[in-house]
C-alpha cells in the first residue's frame, strides 16, 4: 500500500448465539436441516403470529457486554427494520436500533510484535437472522427460499473506526472470536457462517483528520479474507484517488476466488428502513440482580488469562496471547504444565508440534488425539533423558496416529535412550579404530568432524544414544 | 324460523346443560337461519356446516357423559380476522384468499376449550380497517334493522349475525371502535376489554398496540359469559396481561347504584353533536341519577387529539404489519416481470383502497425525517390521553359517553370521505389509545334505529364495568330486533 | 403539508403498491387532507413526555426459556405457498 496513506477500518461482526431455539420462536437452530423444517408459523411470518424473546440470548448479550467491559443498558428496545426481501418473511427484521442492550465497550487486540491496542466497540445489539435464498437450481427466473435460518438469534457487534491496518482488523477478529468462545456465546466458526464480518473501509492521507468515503465489504467468511479484502479495498480506493477520482459510497462483495471486491447491485429505496419500536414487544428491562449474577458467572477472559500466564509462567506476551486464543487451548496448556513442568518447554511442544499437527489436519484443540497428560509425559521423558528430543518427535507422531501413551510407545518400540557408558564407549572405540584418517583430522583441530562421528554412533544405535554422552566420550577418546 | 335462535347465550348454555335442548338442535336451527338469511345480509363469509354439527355432537356427548364445560354446545360466529386451524382465514382481503392456517388463535382456542361451537367466519372491513364494513372484499353487510344501512365496522358481520339471530354471540376485534360502534349500530352489546385481557396470538394484526378481541352478544350477561370464555393470559402474546380470569357473568345484579360515581367528560358533549344521540345519552344519565348514582362532570382535555393520534399510530403499525402480505409464502400472488414487480402487482391487486391508503400514510409517517414529527409525537400525545383518564378515574368509578356520533348511516354515505369516516371513531379511539375497557350497550331508538352508549372503565375493572352495563340494560328495557 | 406526486411515487415504491395517474392525484389529495388533519397534534405541548411504550398491563417484555418445539409438519405450512418445490418456497429470482 502507498505509504502516504492510512486506512480507517470499522468492523461489524454478526455472531450466532449458541442457543437451542430461535430468538422469538421455539424452532430449533441446528445447522444443516432439510429446508423449512426448522421454521414454524412465527419464522414464516404468517398472519397473527407474535414474537416471544429467548431469555438465554439476552443473557449471552449481557455476558458479551461484560466481556468487552461495556455498559449494559438497563432498558433496551426492539425495533422493526422494514424492507422487502423474500428471505425476510415479515417484511421487517426485529433488531435493536435506538437503544441497544450494550454500548461503549473496548476490545484489546494483540499484534504480532507483542504489542497491544484498544479498539472501541460502539454497541452490541440483539437481532434475528434472515432466511436463505438459493439460486443454483438451474432456474434462471426463480430463487428458492429456505427459512430455517430465519429468526436465528444474532448479536451484532459494531466497532469504532479505530483500526488502521488489515493486521489490526485480523487481530480484532481473532480476539473477538476468542472472547465469544471463552464465554461460550458463539462457536466462532466463520466458515459455517456462525460468525460473519462486514468491514467498513476508507482511506486518507496520513495526518488528515477527516474521514474518507467508506465502502462496506460483505461476505467475509474467514479472518484471512477479512484481511485480504481490506488490503484490496484500500488499494482500490487509493488508486481511484490517485487517478483524480472520487470514492463512491457502496456496499461491495468480497470475491475470494478472484481476490477482489465488487459493487453489489444496489438495493433501491435508499435504505429508508422506517425503524420504529416493535409494538409486539415491550421494552427489555434488566435488573441489577441479573447483571450481578452474570458478572459472578463470568469465566476468566483472554486478557486476564494472558496477564496471568505472563506472570505465573513467565511467558512472552506473544506466547501468552497465542495460548489464550481459546479457552480450550489455555486449559490444555495449564493441564500440560500441571504445576510442575517447564512452561517454556510446554509452550514449544504445544505451539510448534501440537498446533502444527492440528492445523495440518484442520482440527480444533477439542479434537486433539493427544491429551495434555500424554504430551506432558512426553516432555517428562525428554527431561529425564529417557529419550532424546529427536526420538521424541518420532514418538509424538506415533502418539498422534495411535493415541497411545508415550511410555508405551517408547517401550514397545525400544526407543529408550542408551545411557550405558560402557556400551557407548565400545561403539566409539570401534569407530575410531575403523576410521583412523578422520580421527587424525579431529586431533589436528578439525572440529567439524566430530559431527560425523556423532552421526555414525546415532546410526549404529538407531538414534537412541544419548547425544551428550556420545559427545563427551568422543572428546575424551580423541583429545584426552 | 325456530324460536331456539332467539335464546340468549347464557340461557341456551343452561338449557343445554340441563338437557332441555341439545346443541345439535340449536346448531341446526342457527345453520338454517344462516342459510335463509345470509345471502341477503352477508354477515358470514364462510359457514362451516359440517364442522359445526360435529362440534355440536361432541358437546352433546360431553353433556351426556356429565362433562359439560362453561359454554358447552353454544354456537358462535367468529370474525374472519381470527386464524382458525383448517378453516380459511382471509381478513376479508383478496390478498389472503386461499389461506388456511395450520394454527388456531388463542381466543378461539379458549372458546373451543369451553365447549363453544363454530358456525363460521363473519364479514369485516378488510384487515379491520373501516367503520361500515364497506371495505370488505366479500361485499358489504346489511344492517338487519334497516337493510339500506350499515351495521358499522369493522366487526360488521359479527354485529349483524348477532342482531339477526344467526348466532348467539360472535367474536369481534376493536382497534379504534370496531366492536363498540357496530354494536351500537346493530342494537347489541359489544365489549372492548382492557388491552392485554385477550391474547392477540393468531389474530391477523392491524395495529398491534391497539388491537383487542372482545365479545359481541345480545345482552350484557351473554357478553360477560363469552368474555369469561375467551380471555386470559397467554405466554404466546407477551403483551397479554397476567391477570386471573374472573366469573364475569356471575352476580351482575349485585351492584348498588347509590353513590356510584359516573363521569361525563365535557369534551364528549359539544356543540354540534347529534341532538338525538345527546338525548339518548342524557336519558341514560337520568335513569342512573334516579337510582342514586352521582353524576360528575369531568374533563379529558386531550380528547380532541385522540382521532389524529390514532390515525398516525394505527396506520404506521399497519403499514409494517401488512408488509408480510407479499405473495411469497401464502395468499394470492400476481406474477410480475421480476421480484419487485411481483411484490407490487400482488399487493396492488390484493389490497383494497382503504388498506392501501393506510399503508401509504403509515409509510409516510414512519419515513426518515417524519418519525419524530408524527409517530413519536402521537405516542407522546397518547401518553397524555392515558394520563387524562388516570386523573379522571381518581374522581369517578366509570365514564359514560355516546358510542358513536350518529345512528347507523346509509351504506355508501361516507365511503368517499375518509376523514368523515374516521370521525366515526371520535368517542371510541381515546379508550383504545389508553388501553382501557369500553362497553357499548343499547340505550334507545332514534328513527327506528338502535343507539348505544359507552361505559368506560378502569384498567382490568371489567367486572365492575359489566355490572354497570347490566344495570343500564335493566333500566333501559331495550328490545332486541323483532323477527318472526 | 401538501403531498405532491413525487412523494406519492416514493411512498408507493416503499409500499410496493402502484397507482395510475388519476389514482395518484386522488391519493395525493387524500394524504394531504389526512396529514393536515393529524397535524393538529403539533399544537400539543409534549415537552418532557415519554412516548407511550408500555401497556396498561405491563412495561417489561417477558422472556421464554430456551426450549425447542415444532408443532406443525412443514407441509401444513408450506401448502399455503403460491409456489413451492422440494421443501423450498419458490420466488421470483433474487438479485444481489
Amino acid at each position: 500500500m502507498d505509504p502516504r496513506y492510512e486506512m480507517v477500518i470499522g468492523l461489524e461482526v454478526h455472531a450466532q448465539v449458541n442457543v437451542k431455539s430461535k430468538l422469538f420462536s421455539a424452532s430449533p437452530t441446528d445447522f444443516g436441516a432439510e429446508p423449512n423444517t426448522q421454521a414454524n408459523e412465527i419464522d414464516m411470518g404468517m398472519p397473527g403470529v407474535l414474537p416471544v424473546l429467548n431469555r438465554d440470548v439476552v443473557d449471552a448479550a449481557i455476558k458479551l457486554g461484560l466481556g468487552i467491559k461495556a455498559r449494559i443498558n438497563r432498558t433496551s428496545v426492539f425495533s422493526r427494520k422494514n424492507y422487502f426481501y423474500p428471505d425476510l418473511p415479515k417484511g421487517y427484521q426485529i433488531s435493536q436500533f435506538d437503544l441497544p442492550i450494550v454500548e461503549h465497550g473496548t476490545l484489546t487486540i494483540d499484534l504480532d510484535d507483542g504489542s497491544s491496542r484498544d479498539i472501541g466497540v460502539t454497541r452490541i445489539h440483539i437481532e434475528e437472522d434472515a432466511g436463505k435464498s438459493v439460486h443454483d437450481f438451474g432456474d434462471e427466473k426463480h430463487s428458492h427460499v429456505d427459512l430455517n435460518r430465519a429468526g436465528v438469534p444474532l448479536v451484532e457487534i459494531v466497532s469504532e473506526p479505530d483500526m488502521r491496518t488489515a493486521e489490526e482488523a485480523g487481530a480484532y477478529m481473532k480476539k473477538m472470536r476468542a472472547i465469544v468462545r471463552f464465554i461460550d456465546v458463539c462457536d466462532g466458526n466463520m466458515e459455517q457462517g456462525s460468525m460473519r464480518c462486514d468491514a467498513n473501509v476508507s482511506v486518507r492521507l496520513k495526518g488528515v483528520e477527516t474521514l474518507g468515503t467508506r465502502c462496506e465489504i460483505k461476505n467475509l467468511n474467514s479472518i484471512r479474507n477479512v484481511m485480504r479484502a481490506i488490503d484490496f479495498e484500500a488499494n482500490r480506493q487509493i488508486a481511484i484517488i490517485e487517478h483524480g477520482g472520487e470514492v463512491e459510497q457502496q456496499t461491495r462483495l468480497w470475491d475470494a476466488a478472484k481476490s477482489e471486491t465488487r459493487a453489489m447491485r444496489s438495493k433501491e429505496d435508499a435504505h429508508d428502513y422506517r425503524y420504529f419500536p416493535d409494538p409486539d414487544l415491550l421494552p427489555l428491562k434488566l435488573t441489577e440482580e441479573r447483571i450481578e449474577a452474570a458478572k459472578a458467572a463470568m469465566p476468566e477472559l483472554p486478557d486476564e488469562m494472558k496477564e496471568r500466564f505472563i506472570k505465573e509462567y513467565t511467558l512472552s506476551a506473544y506466547d501468552a496471547s497465542v495460548l489464550t486464543l481459546s479457552r480450550a487451548g489455555a486449559h490444555y496448556f495449564e493441564a500440560l504444565v500441571d504445576g510442575k513442568r517447564d512452561a517454556k518447554k510446554c509452550v514449544n511442544w504445544m505451539t510448534v508440534e501440537l498446533f502444527g499437527a492440528l492445523n495440518k489436519e484442520g482440527l480444533d484443540i477439542h479434537d486433539s488425539p493427544i491429551s495434555p497428560d500424554h504430551l506432558g509425559e512426553l516432555v517428562d521423558l525428554i527431561e529425564d533423558a529417557t529419550i532424546s528430543g529427536k526420538i521424541a518427535k518420532t514418538v509424538f507422531e506415533e502418539m498422534w496416529t495411535s493415541g497411545k501413551a508415550p511410555k508405551t510407545i517408547v517401550e514397545e518400540k525400544g526407543l529408550v535412550q542408551i545411557t550405558d557408558s560402557s556400551m557407548l564407549e565400545g561403539i566409539v572405540d570401534k569407530l575410531i579404530e575403523g576410521n583412523p584418517e578422520n580421527s587424525e583430522l579431529f586431533r589436528s583441530g578439525n572440529d567439524r568432524i566430530l559431527g560425523w562421528f556423532v552421526g555414525q554412533v546415532m546410526k549404529e544405535t538407531q538414534g537412541k544414544a544419548n547425544p551428550q554422552m556420545v559427545n563427551e566420550i568422543l572428546r575424551g577418546r580423541l583429545r584426552p | 324460523m325456530s324460536e331456539l335462535v332467539k335464546l340468549g347465550l347464557k340461557e341456551a348454555s343452561e338449557k343445554i346443560k340441563n338437557k332441555e335442548i341439545s346443541s345439535v338442535e340449536l346448531t341446526s336451527a342457527l345453520l338454517e337461519r344462516i342459510d335463509a338469511r345470509n345471502e341477503n345480509i352477508n354477515a358470514y363469509v364462510e359457514v362451516v356446516h359440517d364442522k359445526a354439527l360435529e362440534m355440536a355432537e361432541a358437546s352433546d356427548k360431553r353433556i351426556k357423559d356429565g362433562n359439560a364445560r362453561l359454554m358447552e354446545g353454544v354456537p358462535l360466529g367468529i370474525k374472519d380476522l381470527f386464524c382458525t386451524a383448517g378453516v380459511p382465514t382471509t381478513a376479508c382481503s383478496n390478498i389472503l384468499k386461499g389461506f388456511t392456517p395450520a394454527y388456531e388463535s388463542t381466543v378461539t382456542k379458549n372458546l373451543w376449550k369451553t365447549g363453544a361451537v363454530m358456525l363460521g367466519k363473519t364479514n369485516l372491513d378488510q384487515f379491520a380497517m373501516g367503520s361500515s364494513n364497506e371495505t370488505s372484499a366479500f361485499g358489504t353487510v346489511k344492517n338487519p334493522w334497516d337493510e339500506e344501512r350499515t351495521p358499522g365496522g369493522s366487526s360488521g358481520g359479527s354485529a349483524a349475525a348477532v342482531a339477526d339471530y344467526m348466532c348467539l354471540g360472535a367474536t369481534g376485534t376493536d382497534t379504534g371502535g370496531s366492536i363498540r360502534q357496530p354494536a351500537a349500530f346493530s342494537g347489541i352489546v359489544g365489549l372492548k376489554p382492557t388491552y392485554g385481557r385477550c391474547s392477540r396470538w393468531g389474530i391477523v394484526a392491524f395495529a398491534s398496540s391497539l388491537d383487542q378481541a372482545g365479545p359481541m352478544a345480545r345482552s350484557v350477561e351473554d357478553a360477560a359469559l363469552m368474555f369469561r370464555g375467551m380471555s386470559g393470559y397467554d405466554p404466546l402474546d407477551t403483551t397479554s396481561a397476567d391477570m386471573p380470569i374472573e366469573s364475569f357473568d356471575e352476580n351482575l345484579d349485585d351492584l348498588s347504584l347509590k353513590g356510584l360515581k359516573i363521569g361525563l367528560p365535557k369534551e364528549y358533549f359539544v356543540d354540534g353533536m347529534d341532538e338525538d344521540i345527546k338525548k339518548v345519552t342524557y336519558d341514560a344519565v337520568a335513569r342512573f341519577k334516579a337510582e342514586g348514582a352521582e353524576i360528575v362532570e369531568i374533563s379529558l382535555p386531550h380528547t380532541k387529539y385522540a382521532v389524529p393520534a390514532y390515525y398516525i399510530v394505527a396506520p404506521a403499525e399497519a403499514a409494517s404489519n401488512l408488509a408480510r402480505y407479499d405473495g411469497m409464502r401464502y395468499g394470492q400472488r400476481v406474477e410480475g416481470e421480476n421480484l419487485d414487480d411481483t411484490y407490487t402487482k400482488t399487493r396492488t391487486a390484493g389490497f383494497g383502497d382503504e388498506v392501501k391508503r393506510r399503508i401509504m400514510i403509515g409509510n409516510y409517517t414512519l419515513s426518515s425525517g417524519y418519525y419524530d414529527a408524527y409517530y413519536s409525537k402521537a405516542q407522546k400525545v397518547r401518553a397524555l390521553i392515558a394520563d387524562d383518564f388516570k386523573k379522571a378515574f381518581a374522581k369517578v368509578d366509570v365514564i359514560l359517553t355516546p358510542t358513536a356520533p350518529t345512528p347507523a348511516f346509509k351504506t355508501g354515505e361516507k365511503v368517499s370521505d375518509p376523514i368523515q369516516m374516521y370521525l366515526n371513531d371520535i368517542f371510541t379511539v381515546a379508550t383504545s389509545l389508553a388501553g382501557l375497557p369500553g362497553i357499548s350497550v343499547p340505550s334507545g331508538m332514534v328513527n327506528g334505529m338502535p343507539v348505544g352508549v359507552q361505559f368506560i372503565g378502569k384498567a382490568f375493572d371489567e367486572k365492575h364495568l359489566l355490572k354497570v352495563a347490566f344495570a343500564h340494560e335493566r333500566m333501559t328495557g331495550f328490545k332486541p330486533l323483532d323477527v318472526k | 403539508m401538501s403531498i405532491d406526486l413525487k412523494t406519492v411515487e416514493k411512498l408507493s415504491k416503499l409500499s410496493r403498491l402502484s397507482f395510475d395517474d388519476t389514482e395518484k392525484q386522488k391519493i395525493a389529495d387524500e394524504l394531504t387532507k389526512i396529514l393536515d388533519f393529524v397535524s393538529q397534534l403539533q399544537e400539543v405541548n409534549t415537552d418532557g413526555v415519554e412516548p407511550m411504550a408500555s401497556t396498561v398491563g405491563a412495561d417489561v417484555t417477558p422472556e421464554r426459556d430456551d426450549e425447542t418445539h415444532m408443532e406443525h409438519e412443514r407441509e401444513a405450512l408450506l401448502s399455503n405457498a403460491p409456489a413451492s418445490e422440494m421443501g423450498f418456497y419458490v420466488v421470483p429470482r433474487v438479485v444481489e
